[in-house]
């Protein structure tokens, strides 16, 4: 008999499903188009890089330990964010960057049938972790470039699992205040389990600002996301955590891969949580610095933005964004388009230092012709 | 014979004797899946001599497996199979020609493909493995094909919102309202059956957006193919209103881009740029003139957006597009490595497979090569000189430069009157070099 493909062995939720592209390394880019510098202004990372402590833990790290399995449930790192959150350790897991929690979290919550409620045009690991394990992924437009919580809360049903709130939003900015998140919560009701994702917490300087961490003895089915990747600058080294009460972190534990986040990892990360205000500080100093100089930039250029909190902004463009990005691109500069986020038109900008941001101003001048 | 959710799947021995049950599997399966009669023989026909003619070559390593499977506007038959050599040539649109000679020397093998290649609406070869062949013969079922409705008087109420989850009348009554709106060369040629069109979406082989008013009337249509490898190709956006027009038009792309975004879709193109489309938003791959059935002359301009980031690829190409191509590249800031072609010394079947599809109302045949041949120039043009005298006078061939053998037969039609028109970035499994026949 004629064997048929093996990939209709797959379930038809994987076979739809687009695996994810990664851009090539950037020693791989320089070489292949002869590009002198590459400006990554693409993924929202710390250019400041790391907080002291956490430089001299990766710069002395001995190559022994490589040979050795790292704690397989993080067993240091987890006692020191018990301490900081004032918290039982065990209400924490972390995981190889905020995407394995996601799905640690879907895995334990949904079964065949169930869905999650999200936003549209938000961080879309959560939408692709639910399709590609078979779950309805529902979602709903922004309002005022933050989630609508009567469009979230109308999207809900009896199979609703887990409601992912991205707070604040990338690649909008918008966020929720306490104000909203309480009332949101109340009405959940319990319902479902609400991810507050807040990978960008320690960017957020304001006063109204909902802390999840808090949150969460209020209202028990709140589980907190955050990571090392953003403000810590540790994204090459994959951390992210979740902390919820013990009844749902226990559930979750079950779905959750140990040994998945590495010793090198789980060092530096615990020594920047022991040494992060000074650098919270200047990177948020940092940050204010070329927001300023974003929105001139947009004002000089006549050019929309979108931003709020966050180290990004988006830009709205007279050209396609992925044909803007391309021209940046031969420039050595590299942003994110926004069509994939289903905001075509616009590109986001991650927020550096100010020689990278003249950089980019320049070859955005070049590239809309207006140098 | 195996039931399926959808359809039904007999696996048959390689022996001619079991042509018969495959015939009159195909004829029962397709009528009970609500094709007509006078369709289901034709279908019939097609499965027939395709499946004789591969029974009788004697390659199949093992047995076929034939699948008729309902489709939103029809019946599809698939033959499944493997086989150490597949000679098709016969399928070419040019073999009526071919097939005159053929018959004097007594050869009806390829006439009897030919038969099959004519009764049905599309045929495909696939091949999904080495060595393994997928082909696909498609009927669609009749349409009626209505004279446009009325043209609405009210001029749409704001706020605009879109959907793309049309109710099925509603889709219809647009689709029949664009030819009131605009010109017949604005619109895909199947727009002149809304029924189809309707099917097409409800059965997902279509997607379909609509603009509509405060009061839920459409204002706007917009139609792409399904989101899938490579790219979507659309269709409009057509606007049914006097008023507001770059609004509709910019509501219904960002509506379509929205619902494509997070597919595996690298880019979006339209091969007839509409008065309409927001411009800003997309990239103009350039212009070809057509010669159209009533023998005026037009230039359709082609138009593509990237859906993400590209960050760079190698293609093939030959010495005689390198210079077309690098232009190109250049042109829409494209980071490409070209590789050449050479000639490894390799055995090259004797006889190529060109698929060709029609579209009638712009007198062009696209030609894509399935199957590599020593022939493929001088069958290219057999294809263009054929579909020309029966009025088709705008042929192109489409090679995919991730392809080398592909990119390879650019030398060779050049050498036969073809030349390089259009790249298409991404549009196959890489970028897809157009070719025209400019005898």
């Amino acid at each position: 008999m004629s064997r048929r493909p093996l990939s209709e062995l797959a379930p038809e939720h994987v076979r739809r499903f687009e695996a994810y592209a990664p851009s090539p390394p950037d020693h791989v880019f320089l070489a292949r188009h002869g590009l002198p510098h590459l400006l990554r202004l693409h993924n929202n990372e710390n250019h400041l890089g790391p907080p002291p402590a956490a430089a001299r833990v990766i710069a002395e790290y001995e190559s022994g330990r490589g040979a050795l399995y790292p704690s397989g449930d993080c067993y240091d790192l987890r006692q020191a964010l018990g301490k900081r959150f004032a918290k039982d350790p065990g209400r924490f897991l972390v995981g190889n960057g905020s995407c394995e929690v996601i799905a640690s979290v879907i895995k334990a919550f949904c079964g065949p049938g169930d869905n999650i409620v999200t936003a549209d045009k938000t961080f879309a690991v959560y939408e692709w972790v639910a399709e590609f394990s078979g779950f309805e992924a529902r979602l709903t437009p922004l309002r005022n470039g933050a989630y609508d919580p009567e469009a979230l809360l109308e999207a809900m049903d009896e199979r609703t699992k887990i409601v992912f709130v991205c707070n604040p939003n990338n690649p909008t900015g918008g966020r929720w205040n306490l104000d909203t998140t309480e009332d949101f919560l109340a009405r959940v009701d319990g319902r479902a389990i609400v991810v507050m994702d807040e990978a960008y917490f320690e960017y957020v300087d304001k006063p109204d600002h909902p802390d999840g961490m808090e949150l969460m003895e209020r209202h028990p089915n709140v589980v907190v996301f955050r990571t090392f990747s953003k403000m810590y600058a540790l994204a090459g080294l994959r951390i992210g955590w979740l902390c919820g009460t013990e009844e749902v972190v226990e559930m979750i534990r079950r779905t959750h891969i140990v040994y998945s986040v590495n010793g090198l990892g789980q060092a530096a990360a615990l020594a920047a949580l022991s040494d992060d205000a000074g650098h919270i500080a200047a990177t948020r100093a940092m940050v204010a610095e070329a927001r300023a100089y974003v929105h001139a930039l947009a004002g000089e250029l006549g050019l929309a933005v979108q931003d709020g909190e966050g180290n990004f902004a988006m830009l709205k463009v007279p050209v396609s964004d992925t044909l803007l990005a391309r021209k940046l691109l031969l420039q050595g500069v590299m942003v994110r388009t926004m069509t994939g986020f289903r905001f075509p038109g616009w590109i986001r900008v991650s927020l550096a230092p100010m020689p990278m941001m003249q950089a980019f101003g320049d070859a955005l001048r070049k590239a809309l012709g207006k140098a | 014979m195996t039931k399926l959710a959808s359809g039904v799947r007999l696996a048959l021995p390689a022996e001619e004797r079991f042509l018969g049950l495959a015939c009159a599997t195909a004829e029962q399966a397709a009528q009970t899946l609500g094709l007509g009669k006078g369709r289901t023989l034709r279908l019939v026909l097609a499965v027939e001599e395709v499946l004789g003619h591969l029974l009788r070559q004697g390659t199949l390593r093992e047995a076929v497996e034939l699948t008729l499977l309902p489709r939103a506007s029809g019946v599809e038959a698939r033959l499944d199979f493997a086989a150490e050599t597949l000679d098709l040539a016969g399928m070419n649109v040019t073999a009526r020609q071919q097939a005159c000679d053929f018959a004097a020397e007594e050869d009806f093998g390829n006439l009897g493909l030919l038969l099959a290649a004519r009764s049905v609406d599309r045929f495909a070869l696939d091949q999904p493995g080495p060595g393994r062949f997928r082909l696909i013969l498609r009927q669609h079922k009749d349409y009626p094909r209505p004279p446009a409705p009325e043209k609405p008087r009210v001029p749409p109420r704001p706020p605009l919102a879109f959907t793309a989850a049309p109710e099925q009348d509603e889709l219809s009554w647009a689709v029949a309202q664009a030819a009131n709106f605009h010109p017949a060369f604005e619109l895909a040629e199947w727009m002149d059956r809304p029924g189809m069109v309707a099917d097409l979406v409800q059965g997902g082989e279509l997607c379909a957006g609509l603009a509509q008013d405060s009061e839920g009337r459409a204002c706007g249509l917009i139609l792409w193919t399904p989101p899938g490898k490579g790219v979507v190709s659309f269709r409009g956006p057509y606007i049914l209103a006097d008023e507001a027009r770059a609004a509709v038009a910019e509501l219904l792309c960002d509506g379509m881009l929205a619902q494509v975004a997070r597919s595996e879709t690298k880019g979006v193109f339209t091969p007839a740029a509409v008065a309409d489309l927001p411009r800003g938003q997309f990239e103009s791959l350039g212009e070809v003139e057509y010669e159209l059935p009533d023998g005026t002359r037009r230039r359709f301009e082609a138009c593509h957006r990237h859906m993400a980031e590209d960050m760079g690829a190698a293609v093939w190409s030959c010495p005689a597009t390198e210079a077309f191509l690098r232009a190109a590249y250049e042109r829409h800031f494209l980071l490409r490595d070209i590789r050449f072609v050479t000639p490894q010394g390799g055995r090259v079947p004797e006889r190529s497979l060109f698929g060709t599809e029609v579209r009638a109302s712009r007198a062009e045949a696209v030609l894509t090569p399935l199957l590599n041949g020593t022939d493929a120039g001088e069958n290219a043009v057999r294809h263009a000189c054929c579909l020309h005298a029966e009025g088709v006078r705008n042929v192109f061939v489409h090679l995919d430069l991730a392809l080398a053998w592909q990119a390879g037969l650019a030398e060779t039609l050049m050498e036969h009157g073809f030349r390089p028109v259009l790249l298409h970035p991404l549009a196959g499994r890489s970028d897809v070099l157009v070719l025209r026949h400019e005898p």
